[in-house]
């Protein structure tokens, strides 16, 4: 890939280079707001400010793809964001939520990320960016990283158009991934020289701390476990609604199947004797879960939302990995790859048969 | 009148239906108390085979005469008369469909008598009755069997019965696929001459040896000794070149197939002739038809051969002997229909039938009769039913006498039974669809003990009733029926398919993509018969030219093909033409091609087709190298069977000539065996190799793993067997007529892995396929299945109407979020999504932008398999008669 080294004093720049060339159109970019980080929608370049200290933050407000989900329109789009956030965009293209003719998908390396709430209340600690070596001396604070990010093993940036890695210091290499990523950074005059950005021993540590970290969590093995894990869930449906990849335009748990109530509710409890209140926690997370097994990015948006502090983060992305494995399905990953659904092939997964 | 049917087997069966269904009265005779004949007795095929006994049982045009024999036939071809078993029938054609019976003089040395050596189809009941235990065990002691010897080749390729059954090695590889799925660490070894499989049949035995660890031994077996509680096995190791022992637990004989005992008695009867092995005369270019005109024969009667060949003979003697007779029958589904309004009040009748035993044995009827009249809006049940005919006499007198708007049936199971209860309430004018089945035979009866039967059925009642109630009347479009049908391909398939349908009285398009008709016989000198290839293409291309009913399009080929079975439409465009077509059916026969091996060159190379050629004039070599099995393409029925019939030509022009022929297999199946074995009389060599043999410098050199040693020979001519590949267009057309190929060729609509019963059919109603675009084969076969492929669609055109299919799915546009992922898993590619743009409308913003908005929209093709619909996360994506509520309300009551 060819890529050019930044500064981080040049992020700046390079956000409204691509608004003043018109690479894109508008821009969703972190912004500072106070001590806490969370994304805007630009249209004019004098409006960037704070680049610099916003898109590495150690935080996590909403998944930037669930805020350009629907976006069908011819106006391009350029997203800056975390490695999980341009995946779960990557699978809203290929389920046409998306445009890929209309965005272009810039990701930032990230280390992890804590809770807004974690991150302002501790901002004077945790600072502007946080490496892992950073990480660990506050996880010894009792500060620790968002469970989702602690078992993530896709924390550098190797998706979307373009990434930004961050290198020693103030070091940055901005690289164009795909042909529009480049064309981007071509137009932005930047001199491109072959990069290699594969960071493979990097990605190996990483991959091996998250494998720990997903081994040591307490593991949901039966379904009454399950029914225990979600028995404080009143079904408000937040972590859905803070999904990147559940798309719906009206969820089956709007629909009155899904969403019983009145006379349809008294009859249920007709025909059992009782029903529990609210009803179908158990149908609605199992439903939901299927329905994101191969496209969930895990990026830990569902417990964030969630405001009985069920740590859903032990159910969602724990099982999805599994299925996505069995498929051999990175999401996000390749804009080009079907979505398991889609591929249907005569023989295949003979081994589950059994 | 009407057609006689003799035989109720596979075939019979086949034959019957195709006739009765398209109209036409028909007699079936079966010498025994059951429909089924041999096929019956296996262990896999009676499941398939019996939904179109159950359609015959009950269909208004056949006339079934069991337990009957064909005492005389007088008269001529459309006008028969017939004494069967004492009762006079007049017909204006007869189709003899006797079948077969097995070798059963099996010699001593097989160890036969032993109680642990049975048979293929002894063992096919062993087979069934595993399925049941669990377990395989051993007849003599029952201690449960872990190694299997097959012999392949017993009763056939021999002094007894010198030509090869054709049907063992492919339903011995069946056999011992089943053994395998059911009992993975069985060992397993086949004994075998040469393996005789093609196509599918060639990937499962490779599969066998690959995967599931069969090991097939190239041995004829000189005997089986059965010792101190085993069975020893002699056998000629070929890589050690001595004679090696095996024991086995058990061995089963596969045993080759004979003709029917009852055809000679036929023969004398009907004078139809028969051949030196007993079977009935046929020619190779008129496969169906006998001596005696109206009188045809399908089937093992011409010759042994597996199921598959078996019925697309039944259905080509079928459309022979309808062309001979008169339609006074109606079609059944043809009428007219109305159905009753239903009102919002449910009036749901419960039929709870015994099954003549097979549920009330194990179901306390009586005791659920009890239970299900405490549900809601159940205003009648009955559990005094016991057969079909009465259980279906009380649901029509259900709806007629008592107004029952919701029927729910339980007996049994709706895969053989459903179209004729659906049938019959329609009949009393209740809409079809306003029935639930149940299926308590199978899935409660069959499986549970007494105590827990009852209880399962109560469940699976309430479950049906909770359903019952949420069952929509589906609106059932007809659609007319376009009495023409489309021939894509002008080889003698297309041709003889064509001839077929235009002589049943229907229109026929050809359109073929050569300046010439003939396709590849044009490329062949002499057929194997001693035909010359340019008489029966000029026959049959007079014969075109001269029926009218027939328009041949030359250097044209067809293009946006939109429709369905029935109805469907296609521009052809070429030469100066570009035609829209309208056509109910079309054949798809489009052949394949040559090619010729590579790796072979020099002036003295020829293939197989070309040393035909030559052998009408003058042949000048003295040693002559023929080298089979090279090459890359799959392996033509014909190959073999060509190449000796070659090889003896030569031989009769200069018996003083050498030859060799190099293989891998000669797979001359039936009665060509007497050519390979006349070849190898004559002095022709065979050396059979596993590495390709080379040809260098003048000298082709192979190892010869028989001998188990080098050979060269320097021969003057090498002829080279020529694998065959699908023809060009077979993509486009696999696209346009959504008919999956596998390695290229068409692919039939199985109806369960591994059976075949519909062999011209495709998954798309109303396409049809024959000859070579489905497997490169020998024009008799191709002959057979072209005519059977015509006859399968002139049992569509002979309808006056269609209809759309009821289940099919449905969107519900303001819940579409427009992902398309439907339109991926659509098998049928009816699905498409639509795109507009729509204005944003923003809090009093000026519009600056549009968006998209896309809808997923259910186009004519859905078959309503419901891949979309369990797909789609919103629900927005339904399938009637499965829709959600209509589930949920079975599962209610389910948990």
């Amino acid at each position: 890939m060819k890529g050019a080294e930044l500064k981080h004093g040049d992020l700046e720049g390079l956000l409204k280079g691509l608004l003043d060339k018109g690479v894109v159109d508008c821009l969703v970019v972190p912004h500072r707001a106070g001590k806490s980080v969370s994304y805007m929608l630009v249209t004019d370049a004098d409006k960037i400010e704070s680049a610099a200290s916003a898109l590495f933050a150690p935080s996590f407000s909403v998944n930037a793809a669930n805020l350009v989900k629907g976006w069908t329109i011819k106006e391009k789009v350029g997203v800056v964001a975390k490695p999980c956030e341009i995946r779960a965009a990557v699978e809203l293209i290929k389920l046409k939520q998306l445009d890929n003719e209309s965005v272009l998908l810039i990701a930032t390396d990230c280390s992890g990320a804590y809770t807004n709430q974690v991150y302002t209340e501790h901002y004077a600690e945790i600072g502007d960016q946080a490496d892992s070596a950073k990480i660990k001396e506050l996880e010894g604070k009792g500060l620790t990283i968002r469970e989702s990010c602690a078992i993530c093993e896709n924390r550098l940036a190797d998706v979307g158009d373009i990434i930004i890695a961050t290198g020693a210091g103030d070091d940055l290499v901005v690289a164009g991934l795909t042909e529009k990523g480049e064309e981007a950074l071509t137009t932005l005059e930047l001199s491109l020289e072959d990069k290699d950005l594969e960071r493979a021993a990097e990605k190996e540590e990483i991959a091996a701390e998250a494998k720990a970290k997903l081994a040591s969590l307490p593991e949901l093995s039966s379904l009454d476990a399950l029914e225990e894990f979600l028995q404080d869930c009143i079904v408000c449906k937040n972590c859905r609604d803070m999904c990147p990849v559940c798309y719906c335009k009206e969820c089956f748990f709007e629909q009155p199947l899904g969403d019983p109530a009145g006379g349809d509710l008294l009859n249920l409890a007709v025909l059992r004797g009782a029903v529990g209140l609210p009803t179908g926690q158990l149908f609605y997370h199992l439903t939901r879960v299927y329905h994101v097994s191969t496209t969930c990015v895990g990026c830990g948006a569902c417990e964030d939302a969630c405001p009985k502090d069920i740590p859903l983060t032990r159910f969602y992305p724990v099982i999805t990995q599994k299925v996505q494995e069995i498929f051999k399905y990175e999401p996000g990953k390749d804009v080009d790859e079907p979505l398991p659904f889609t591929a249907y092939e005569e023989e295949e997964l003979e081994e589950c048969l059994r | 009148m009407g057609i006689a049917v003799i035989g109720g087997g596979a075939a019979g069966i086949t034959a019957a239906l195709d006739l009765a269904n398209s109209g036409y009265k028909v007699y079936l005779v079966e010498k025994n108390a059951e429909l089924g004949g041999k096929m019956a007795e296996l262990a896999e095929c009676k499941v398939g085979l019996s939904p179109k006994i159950v359609e015959i049982e009950n269909h208004p045009n056949i006339e079934l005469m069991l337990s009957s024999e064909l005492e005389s036939l007088s008269g001529s071809a459309g006008n028969f008369t017939l004494k069967v078993s004492g009762t006079k029938v007049e017909a204006e054609s007869v189709i003899l469909a006797p079948g077969y019976d097995v070798f059963d003089n099996i010699a001593k040395s097989y160890g036969f008598g032993s109680p642990d050596v049975v048979t293929s189809l002894d063992f096919e009941g062993m087979l069934r009755a595993s399925t049941a235990s669990g377990e395989l065990l051993r007849p003599s002691d029952n201690k449960p069997v872990k190694k299997i010897g097959f012999i392949k080749c017993v009763g056939s390729r021999c002094q007894e019965n010198e030509i090869c059954s054709t049907a063992c090695c492919a339903y011995t590889a069946k056999e011992v696929w089943v053994l395998k799925e059911r009992f993975p660490k069985m060992d397993v070894s086949v004994f075998y001459m040469d393996i005789r499989v093609f196509g599918k049949d060639e990937e499962l035995v490779a599969e066998l040896k690959d995967k599931y660890g069969v090991k097939y031994i190239r041995s004829r077996v000189p005997e089986v000794i059965p010792e101190r509680g085993s069975l020893k096995v002699k056998y000629e190791d070929l890589k050690k070149g001595a004679i090696a022992n095996l024991d086995f637990d058990l061995i089963v004989l596969a045993v080759g197939l004979l003709p029917s005992k009852t055809l000679g008695r036929l023969s004398e009867i009907t004078g139809v002739k028969t051949d030196e092995y007993g079977y009935v005369e046929t020619s190779i270019t008129s496969p169906l038809e006998t001596n005696v005109p109206g009188v045809f024969a399908c089937g093992t009667a011409t010759a042994p051969m597996k199921v598959r060949e078996s019925v697309a003979q039944a259905s080509g003697a079928a459309l022979k002997a309808a062309i001979l007779a008169q339609r006074t029958e109606p079609i059944p589904g043809q009428e007219e229909r109305k159905y009753i309004e239903v009102g919002d009040e449910q009036k749901i009748g419960v039929f709870i039938c015994g099954c003549e035993g097979e549920v009330s044995d194990s179901v306390d009827i009586p005791a659920v009769v009890e239970q299900v009249k405490q549900l809601r809006d159940v205003v009648l049940v009955n559990g005094d039913t016991n057969t079909t005919k009465e259980v279906l006499e009380a649901i029509e007198s259900g709806i007629v006498d008592q107004g029952l708007n919701k029927i729910v049936f339980a007996g049994y199971t709706p895969r053989e039974y459903e179209t004729i209860f659906r049938d019959s309430v329609a009949k009393a004018g209740l809409n079809p669809y306003l029935l639930e089945f149940v299926n308590l035979r199978e899935q409660c009866a069959w499986v549970h003990d007494k105590a827990e039967a009852t209880v399962v059925a109560g469940d699976m009642l309430r479950m049906a009733v909770g359903r019952a109630r949420y069952l929509e009347a589906i609106q059932i479009e007809q659609y007319p029926v376009i009495p023409k049908a489309l021939v894509i391909g002008g080889g003698v398939s297309g041709m003889n398919a064509a001839l077929g349908i235009a002589d049943a009285g229907y229109d026929v398009y050809i359109v073929e993509k050569e300046s010439e008709l003939g396709g590849g016989l044009r490329e062949t000198g002499e057929l194997q018969s001693g035909e010359k290839a340019s008489d029966i293409l000029k026959d049959l291309a007079d014969k075109v030219a001269k029926n009218k009913q027939i328009t041949v399009y030359k250097n044209a080929k067809e293009e946006n093909v939109s429709g369905r079975a029935g109805s469907f439409k296609a521009n052809i465009v070429g030469d100066g033409v570009n035609e829209e077509l309208e056509f109910g059916a079309c054949v798809i026969a489009t052949g394949a091609k040559e090619v010729a091996p590579e790796g072979y060159s020099g002036n003295d190379v020829i293939t197989q087709a070309e040393f035909g050629k030559m052998l009408g004039g003058t042949v000048s070599a003295n040693t002559i190298a023929m080298i089979q099995d090279v090459g890359v393409g799959v392996d033509a029925k014909y190959s073999s069977i060509e190449l000796v019939a070659n090889a003896l030509k030569a031989k009769e022009k200069n018996h003083n000539v050498n030859i060799f022929v190099l293989y891998k297999d000669i797979k001359t199946y039936g009665k060509w065996e007497v050519l390979y074995k006349e070849a190898r009389e004559k002095g022709v060599i065979f050396l059979r190799y596993e590495t390709a043999p080379k040809y260098e410098g003048g000298i082709v050199s192979a190892f010869d793993v028989i001998l188990n040693d080098d050979v060269q020979i320097k021969p003057d001519l090498v002829v080279l067997s020529t694998p065959t590949v699908p023809a060009e267009d077979n993509e486009r057309l696999s696209k346009m007529f959504k008919v999956p190929l596998k390695k290229g060729f068409f692919m039939e609509a199985q109806e369960r892995p591994k059976m075949v019963l519909t062999p011209v059919d495709t998954v798309n109603e109303g396409v049809f396929i024959c000859g070579s675009a489905v497997y490169p084969a020998m024009i008799d076969e191709c002959m057979a299945m072209s005519t059977a492929a015509a006859s399968r669609a002139c049992v569509l055109l002979a309808k006056n109407f269609m209809e759309t299919p009821a289940v099919s799915s449905v969107v519900d546009e303001l819940i579409c979020v427009g992902c398309g992922v439907c339109v991926d898993v659509c098998p049928v590619e009816a699905i498409e999504l639509t795109e507009e743009l729509v204005p944003v409308v923003t809090f009093g913003v000026a519009t600056v932008v549009s968006a998209m908005k896309k809808v997923a929209k259910v186009g004519d093709g859905c078959i309503g398999c419901g891949s979309c619909a369990s797909y789609c996360p919103s629900s927005a994506m339904s399938l009637k008669h499965f829709r959600d509520r209509q589930l949920y309300a079975q599962l209610d009551y389910a948990l």
